[in-house]
């Protein structure tokens, strides 16, 4: 039959990798362990089997294509490893392995499963009124026995308006589409057997015998499933003046329900944290991206292209559980708020150092000047875990990029910046236990003296009674920066070359920002040790095309 | 291969029914309740895991910086901060700034015994519950079998409501295993008496089935479930019913006191009574009949253990300082000091031939030694002007307080002197057995329940036999009150009772701290510090029922 077509894709991978290390005694794990052997080996399998049928049928100006998918795919992990100690001497590294008076085993397995069924059609008229209808169902394996499929459709609506007589022939307006869209979408990102309720290892000893033990671990929600997504989207997509001006408009309200989370819960459990189909939340936003090519000569070009995103997220709903005024329960453990966004901090907030004269005020708190003054949110004198508070989200508000790239003649200059604002995090790097750790390097600190009478960070004691410092991690970052010079094509000719181009490159020269603990751009970790900035690069070329 | 391939062969014609066979998880390394529950041996592992999880009370909570049991012992009459580095001994510094709920040691702590509570719940739950286990296995009867399994667990649920009750005083009492997936947040705080009402009845199920000896070595032993009795009904203040059980132990042969030297260094000069805390000399089946429980480590075997580091945390810093000598195993391995003896406690002992007071049991001096004394270790380094044989004797005259700690030369319990063999520096964890209770404790327990019952003439002759063991003088019926018989509990349990239990139980752990404890005390709340606060997360997760905090949190 025309048109109708089947494909069968199918997808083999296999990745092995091997790790053989002997730390003999030139080295420090080597010298407390007297040689220590670590090998592993990882098999990675993944198997893909898709079956794709599609037919394709033009009636006049309408053109009908349909696509039907069933899709299988596998995931398996094998990892074993082996560690080995107390060597009689170095010379057989871990050949000596039999040797070792001290072997140690490990291995894991992990499978995943994910089988697709999908159908679409795609409907058009006169290439102007577009349709897609998609219907998918996707049946996930980590999820419980009951909750493993969801079904998700989505209908989209496109209109080509530059493709209608009246636009036709515009110099104006070269391209114009407006796209609308509804669907729900699915999210299985959970670890596989997240499910199943399971035990791990706490093994003990009976004098010399060495006894296997078992201790729950995991409680399993059998009720496990989808993460789903509902996105209404509404977008713009335009050429103007000859394509001097293009871009493309997406406004967006997704709603996120049965969010998979790992939630901390109480340890009277005996296992504090559970992951689960949590609650609702909703993300509005505007996405835009746009080119101008402001100037063209002969010898001159420049063009702009820049892109800017914001959203608002915040959750609808946790648990159900209803406050007696008839509003919904946070859970304080997670810092989720109802109507806040979905990752906050949530904190006492120092506001200041107590000053020399405020220490009647002071004595209240149990504090001296010099020591961190908190915000007694309640205040009732006592600051304790009712003076938490939300400081700010984790998250931007809006980030942007802006590329500006200029041609003269042969020379070329290329300057993108990139920004990003609204985010507040912890400085970790403000923090420091002089008392018990002053092996770390930390940050310098403005420290509170009787004679500095500062607000921003308190005195240098360790009986000092601190608080944490949260900092707006916005940034302005000039990401990249490109001069290069193309030899003139007479000059080449005579040489034999395609190209010639010297360059000069910079990446993150510049960075703009409040935020001092470290780069801006990357989120820190919760530890203390830091996280190796990204590094300026500066690059000089030479591109050679025959 | 042949099944995928027929599966999307029958997928193709639109019958799914066989592609949930490929989304079933059946995972072959992943061990579950229902499976391992099923037979004896697999119930013997979970009583393992139980164990391995008590003994983790001798481990450190962060690898090895907080070592858990200081919850129980630091920040009383007998212990002081002596290190400025982390640890719960930190908290006795200043217990208004650090006693708080956002500790994250208290949340490890209280999760830890929550953790034996779920796991002792799930094999309580599945024994009573299930009717297809199967029984059969070693030389028992099946219904020996089940009873000892059931009384195991039990006497470990009952170990954790203990800890419980002492440090935090109401907290939920949760019969119910976890495993069935329903998350509760309206938790209610159960009033103290009624989860020790729970212990005591977990206890008298457990005693009449736990063997004398314990199961097997490093188990608890029926003496030792009886000794907790009779401490329950002391807090309870039945002290006749602790008089009953104090007698089963104090009055069982099994369970003597050592009076004669034994053992491995049974040729070296020392004493009887230090003779039983020696590695190869712990166990019951090594001599020492006075052991209640002993907790067992070994160093990279499997169930080895993790991190001991009770000698880590109460030995002095010998190795640096001033000091600056070889680590041996007989001057107590690898220290940390973070947690020292106050001045008090070393005074405490008020008869100069108090075995218990000799260089054998605390290390009150050094000597300089060359290779050949320090064998196998090195030599110490002679600082100038000595000489090896010179003596160092370690001066206490000055306690420790807020301006006074960080002190190296300070003297040090020995009952937990050991070194790695091969590398005493390096590998700084104390991995040999260790006692974790013995039946000394059982007879001061007996004379406190005598002199609560008048009977002081009982109580002094009780504790005479104790001080009779260790050649202290005897006392009379005019010394007894109770502050005499804390101060005969420290000479005789130092560095092992849990200390502030006993003085939580007699209403004295304000008083005495904050009158023998030099670092810290005088930030003790009397009123606030003799409960922890309940961890933030605990009270945070409790969404629908606002959970309490102790007082003045």
């Amino acid at each position: 039959m025309k048109g109708l077509n089947y494909r069968l894709n199918t997808g083999i991978r296999r990745r092995w990798s091997e790790r053989k290390t002997y730390a003999g005694s030139n080295t420090v794990v080597g010298i407390a362990n007297s040689g220590q052997a670590y090998l592993s080996s990882t098999e990675f399998k993944n198997n893909v089997v898709e079956n794709i049928l599609t037919f394709n049928k033009e009636f006049g100006k309408h053109n009908v294509f349909l696509t039907g998918v069933y899709s299988y795919e596998e995931n398996e992990q094998y990892f074993e490893e082996l560690t080995a100690i107390n060597f009689p001497n170095d010379e057989f590294t871990y050949f000596g392995i039999s040797q070792a008076s001290s072997i140690e085993s490990q291995n894991d397995y992990q499978r995943t499963a994910l089988i697709s069924q999908m159908l679409r059609l795609n409907y058009s008229f006169n290439n102007t009124y577009l349709l897609t209808l998609t219907g998918r169902r996707d049946g996930f394996s980590g999820f419980g026995p009951d909750n493993k499929w969801g079904v998700f459709p989505s209908v989209a609506l496109g209109w080509n308006i530059s493709r209608e007589p009246f636009l036709e022939n515009s110099t104006t307006i070269n391209q114009l589409k407006l796209r609308l869209s509804w669907g729900i979408n699915g999210n299985q990102a959970v670890d596989p057997y997240s499910s199943i309720t399971r035990l791990r290892d706490r093994n003990t000893l009976s004098g010399e015998q060495s006894l296997v033990g078992y201790v729950p671990s995991v409680i399993g929600d059998k009720d496990l499933g989808w993460e789903s997504s509902e996105t209404y989207n509404l977008g713009l997509d335009f050429g103007l003046f000859n394509n001097r001006v293009f871009g493309d408009l997406n406004l967006y309200e997704t709603n996120t329900s049965d969010l998979l989370l790992n939630r901390t819960i109480s340890s009277v459990h005996g296992i504090n944290q559970v992951t689960q189909n949590i609650g609702e939340t909703q993300t509005r936003g505007l996405e835009l991206s746009l080119s101008v090519v402001p100037w063209v000569t002969q010898d001159f070009n420049w063009k702009i292209s820049g892109n800017f995103a914001t959203n608002k997220n915040k959750i609808v709903s946790l648990y159900g559980y209803l406050q007696e005024d008839g509003s919904e329960i946070n859970d304080l453990a997670n810092a989720w708020f109802v109507g806040e966004p979905i990752r906050v901090n949530f904190d006492q907030k120092m506001i200041g150092v107590w000053q020399l004269g405020e220490e009647e005020e002071a004595a209240v708190y149990d504090r001296v000047p010099g020591d961190a003054k908190i915000e007694d949110v309640d205040n009732n004198g006592v600051l304790d875990d009712k003076d938490r508070q939300i400081i700010g989200q984790r998250d931007p508000k809006y980030t942007w990029g802006l590329s500006n790239a200029f041609q003269y003649k042969n020379f070329g200059l290329e300057v993108f910046f990139i920004g990003s604002h609204g985010a507040t995090r912890h400085n970790n790097l403000l923090r420091d236990n002089t008392a018990a750790e002053i092996r770390r390097n930390v940050l310098k600190k403005n420290w509170w003296t009787p004679d500095n009478p500062t607000n921003e960070y308190f005195r240098n004691n360790d009986q000092v009674k601190g608080g944490s410092i949260y900092e707006d991690a916005s940034f302005v970052r000039l990401k990249d920066i490109t001069v290069s010079y193309n030899f003139p094509k007479k000059v080449l000719s005579k040489i034999k070359l395609e190209k010639l181009q010297l360059f000069a490159s910079g990446r993150n020269l510049l960075t703009i920002t409040d935020w001092t603990a470290g780069d801006p751009e990357l989120e820190l970790p919760s530890s203390q040790a830091g996280i190796l900035p990204l590094q300026r690069e500066i690059t000089f070329g030479l591109t050679l095309e025959f | 291969m042949k099944k995928l391939i027929t599966c999307l062969v029958s997928s193709i014609l639109l019958i799914s029914s066989c592609s949930d066979d490929l989304l079933n998880e059946n995972p072959p390394n992943v061990i579950y309740a229902e499976n391992l529950y099923s037979d004896l041996s697999g119930l013997e592992a979970g009583i393992n895991g139980l164990y391995s999880l008590m003994r983790y009370e001798r481990e450190g909570l962060n690898a090895s910086s907080s070592l858990i049991t200081d919850v129980t012992m630091s920040g009383t009459d007998m212990f002081a901060a002596n290190h400025s580095g982390n640890g719960v001994s930190r908290v006795s510094v200043d217990w208004t700034a650090r006693n708080r709920p956002d500790y994250d040691v208290y949340e490890g702590v209280f999760l830890w015994l929550y953790e034996i509570v779920n796991s002792s719940n799930e094999i309580i739950k599945n024994v009573e519950e299930r009717e297809d286990i199967d029984w059969s296995g070693n030389e028992l009867s099946e219904t020996e079998n089940r009873n000892l399994i059931l009384a195991e667990a039990r006497v470990a649920r009952a170990f954790a409501y203990r800890h419980l009750s002492y440090l935090w005083g109401d907290v939920p009492l949760n019969l119910n295993p976890s495993s069935d997936g329903i998350i509760r947040t309206d938790w209610e705080r159960t009033p103290v008496n009624e989860v020790r009402q729970q212990v005591v009845k977990d206890l008298l199920f457990a005693e009449p089935i736990i063997p004398e000896e314990g199961s097997l070595t490093g188990r608890i032993t029926k003496g030792a479930v009886q000794h907790y009795l009779a401490e329950l009904y002391l807090t309870l203040n039945k002290p006749d019913s602790t008089l009953f059980w104090a007698n089963k132990v104090v009055n069982n042969p099994a369970y003597a006191l050592i009076t004669e030297r034994y053992g491995v260094q049974v040729d070296q000069a020392g004493i009887a009574f230090m003779d039983m805390f020696k590695a190869g000399n712990t166990n019951r089946e090594e001599g020492n009949s006075e052991a209640l429980w002993v907790f067992q480590f070994k160093n990279n075997v499997l169930g080895g253990g993790e991190y001991p580091i009770m000698a880590m945390h109460h030995t002095s810093r010998y190795r640096s300082g001033d000091l600056d000598l070889t680590v041996t195993a007989d001057r107590g391995g690898y220290g940390n000091g973070r947690s020292s003896l106050t001045k008090w406690a070393l005074d405490n002992f008020d008869d100069p031939n108090d075995d218990r007071f000799s260089e054998y049991a605390i290390r009150k001096s050094f000597t300089y030694r060359d290779a050949a004394g320090n064998a196998p270790y090195p030599a110490d380094n002679l600082p100038e002007g000595k000489n090896y044989g010179d003596k160092i004797y370690l001066d206490w005259s000055e306690d420790i307080t807020d301006d006074h700690n960080g002190i190296e030369e300070w003297p040090f319990s020995r009952k937990y002197d050991w070194a790695d063999p091969v590398d005493p520096i390096g590998n700084r964890e104390s991995f040999y057995d260790q006692i974790y209770l013995r039946a000394a404790d059982t007879y001061l327990l007996k004379a406190e329940a005598e002199f609560k019952l008048g009977d002081v003439g009982a109580a002094a002759n009780t504790i005479n036999i104790l001080r009779a063991r260790s050649h202290a003088s005897n006392i009379t019926v005019s010394d007894i009150d109770i502050d005499f018989i804390l101060d005969e509990r420290a000479r005789e349990l130092m560095a092992e009772e849990p200390r502030r239990y006993t003085l939580l139980r007699t209403g004295k752990w304000a008083e005495r701290t904050m009158k023998y404890n030099n670092h810290g005390s005088s930030t003790i709340d009397p009123k606030r510090d003799i409960l922890l606060p309940i961890p933030q997360s605990v009270i945070d997760s409790n969404l629908e029922k606002e959970m309490p905090q102790n007082p003045g949190f």
